[in-house]
């Protein structure tokens, strides 16, 4: 259910969406301190945003927008997911879905870089695979399926997309937000941070003890992490991805990835969460969205995807009585 | 004045040697509290088996001594489970087919206390009001809330309804709600949905906790009872969790046979 309205949400925000640089309000605020004395990230952070990944090709300079943009934007989007949800099982109306910002946004795109606010251009010989064209039909392909929803096919599990096969989601770095679930809990141990996700309950470690990278042979779907406190803000390296996920923007694989996290707690209620991109191999530019990120007393509950993944048997064996019953009629 | 002196020590002396043995030097966090931030282990076989029992063959001819399976002196106060008497039928039947049963072969979350000495690590990340336990198996975690200990359970859970307290230098946790589905270890042993686990950390040195987990569980066993063994911090440099993402290592298991061709060919 979750990653059907991850997966609209994703397709309904690219070229249409981005936030304002935290440094200036970073300024004027202090966060409090934990009992390590670090500034206190610590608690449950929406990222829910109504706004576009990217930026109209025809508004290339309107870096934001009034906030009637966003109720007559919000307001389409709405009625586009009541009429999406009466399309068939599994597709989640409004009930279910959590895309508004908790947290005021009026930046036109969430990328910031290029200034253009669009996505840069893909690399010689990179394609997009997956996205909104595989939500509804399964899309041409081969395995290893790196992009989350839909599939190439239903000859075995690994035909389908890794949501699907509940193993990662779009929460791996960078955070892109999704039309639900857009939850994580920040935790500040001595040494160490870490960002869990509410979806497939990940929990993503940060080192902060200038340990060295890990080995170029170890990879990770979410990569590994290393961290430091630049002032009030919380930077975060991420390398070593495994190559099994999509880049980003249904582009390419991930494994020569490197993504800059920069976490800055701009009030008692707010983060602002940049990241920047830097993936040669993949786009020919390094890219950066920014979007902020809302203080909620609500709670994370456990998110056991696969325990209950009665979908992939469903779709397996639904596939194979369709061949047989094919079979049958042609005798 | 010299007298005055040794005598104060020779009153004293015996009650701060005492309270040196009982309380072993150890980090402790700004507020007093044990620091249990880092990565920790159990070592043994209690995954295996929570009773004392000898080594075995595995199920799989192909891996040979590799696969086989140690033995054990069991983990159970007392030596044994004590099953009502249905129950103990139900677990001989759970370990007569154990691969077919075991829900940590299908990659499900591994439950309290089963992921405690599993024989891959957890990070403990220790916060003044909450803490956050994370597995390797399967990235598995629990969130332990230590302010609100009267804050019920919403839903049943595989990791359970967790809340904390310290009682002196001991984490005590109160585990709740957790679904049925879980098992004790590999040989079998489960619980049912009534189960609680009140599980106690005491640190015993800088990189040994002392492990302690009571289960109540009146539906399957007949009185309380309690596990115990050392959990010891990974001192390996560099030291960090790695992936163990097994629902693609299950997925044969699971949905081989829905397969359009076999996964050989």
């Amino acid at each position: 259910m979750a990653t059907m309205g991850r997966a609209i949400s994703a397709c309904l925000l690219v070229g249409l969406v981005p936030a304002a640089h935290a440094a200036d309000a970073a300024v004027k605020y202090r966060a409090p301190r934990n009992e390590y004395g670090q500034p206190d990230l610590r608690g449950v952070w929406n990222f829910s945003s109504d706004v576009p990944l990217q930026r109209p090709k025809d508004a290339p300079d309107k870096q934001f927008q009034t906030r009637e943009d966003i109720a007559k934007s919000n307001a389409a989007r709405d009625k586009q997911i009541e009429q999406y949800a009466q399309q068939g099982v599994g597709a989640h109306n409004l009930f279910w879905l959590d895309y508004k910002s908790q947290a005021e946004n009026l930046r036109s795109s969430l990328i910031v870089y290029p200034s253009n606010g669009r996505m840069p251009a893909l690399a010689g010989g990179v394609t997009r695979i997956g996205g909104f064209a595989a939500v509804f039909k399964d899309v041409p392909g081969t395995r290893p399926v790196r992009f989350n929803l839909g599939g190439i096919g239903k000859d075995g599990p690994e035909d389908r997309g890794l949501s699907e096969r509940c193993i990662v989601t779009e929460s791996r770095p960078p955070l892109t937000p999704g039309f639900d679930s857009n939850f994580v809990q920040i935790f500040q141990g001595r040494d160490h941070v870490v960002i869990l996700n509410e979806q497939i309950h990940d929990a993503r470690s940060i080192f902060l003890d200038e340990r060295p990278p890990l080995d170029d042979a170890l990879r990770g779907w979410y990569g590994y992490s290393r961290g430091r406190w630049e002032g009030e803000t919380l930077v975060i390296e991420t390398r070593n991805f495994n190559g099994l996920t999509q880049s980003f923007d249904s582009a390419g694989t991930s494994y020569d990835k490197v993504v800059t996290e920069r976490l800055t707690r701009i009030a008692d209620g707010t983060v602002e969460y940049e990241a920047t991109v830097v993936d040669p191999k993949t786009f020919t530019d390094k890219f950066t969205l920014v979007f902020p990120m809302a203080k909620t007393d609500k709670r994370i509950y456990e998110f056991a995807c696969h325990e209950g993944n009665y979908s992939m048997e469903i779709i397996l064996s639904g596939a194979r009585k369709e061949e047989a019953d094919a079979l049958q009629a042609k005798q | 004045m010299l007298r005055f002196v040794l005598v104060l020590l020779a009153l004293a002396g015996p009650l701060l040697l005492s309270g040196c043995a009982t309380q072993p030097r150890i980090a402790r966090t700004a507020d007093g509290k044990p620091d249990l931030n880092g990565i920790w282990e159990a070592m043994g076989s209690a995954h295996w088996n929570l009773e004392p029992h000898n080594a075995q063959g595995g199920p799989i001819a192909q891996l040979g001594a590799l696969g086989g399976i140690p033995g054990g002196l069991g983990v159970v106060e007392g030596g044994r489970i004590p099953y009502t008497t249905e129950a103990a039928a139900k677990r001989a039947e759970n370990k007569a087919n154990w691969l077919e049963r075991d829900p940590l072969a299908k990659c499900y979350l591994p439950g309290v206390p089963r992921a405690t000495y599993l024989p891959q690590p957890f990070q403990i990340t220790q916060e003044r009001r909450s803490l956050l336990i994370a597995y390797e198996f399967a990235g598995a975690t629990r969130i332990v809330y230590m302010d609100q200990p009267s804050l019920p359970a919403q839903v049943d859970s595989w990791m359970g309804h967790n809340l904390g307290h310290w009682e002196g230098d001991t984490l005590v946790i109160d585990v709740t709600a957790q679904v049925a589905d879980t098992w004790l270890d590999s040989a079998g042993n489960f619980h049912g949905p009534a189960m609680r686990v009140q599980e106690r950390y005491t640190p015993a040195g800088p990189d040994v906790l002392r492990y302690e987990a009571t289960i109540t569980d009146p539906e399957t066993f007949t009185r309380p009872w309690k596990i115990s063994l050392p959990l010891y911090r990974r001192l390996d440099p560099n030291m960090q969790l790695l992936d163990f993402k097994c629902v693609e290592f299950a997925e044969e298991l699971l949905y081989g046979k829905f397969r359009k061709r076999p996964a050989t060919q």
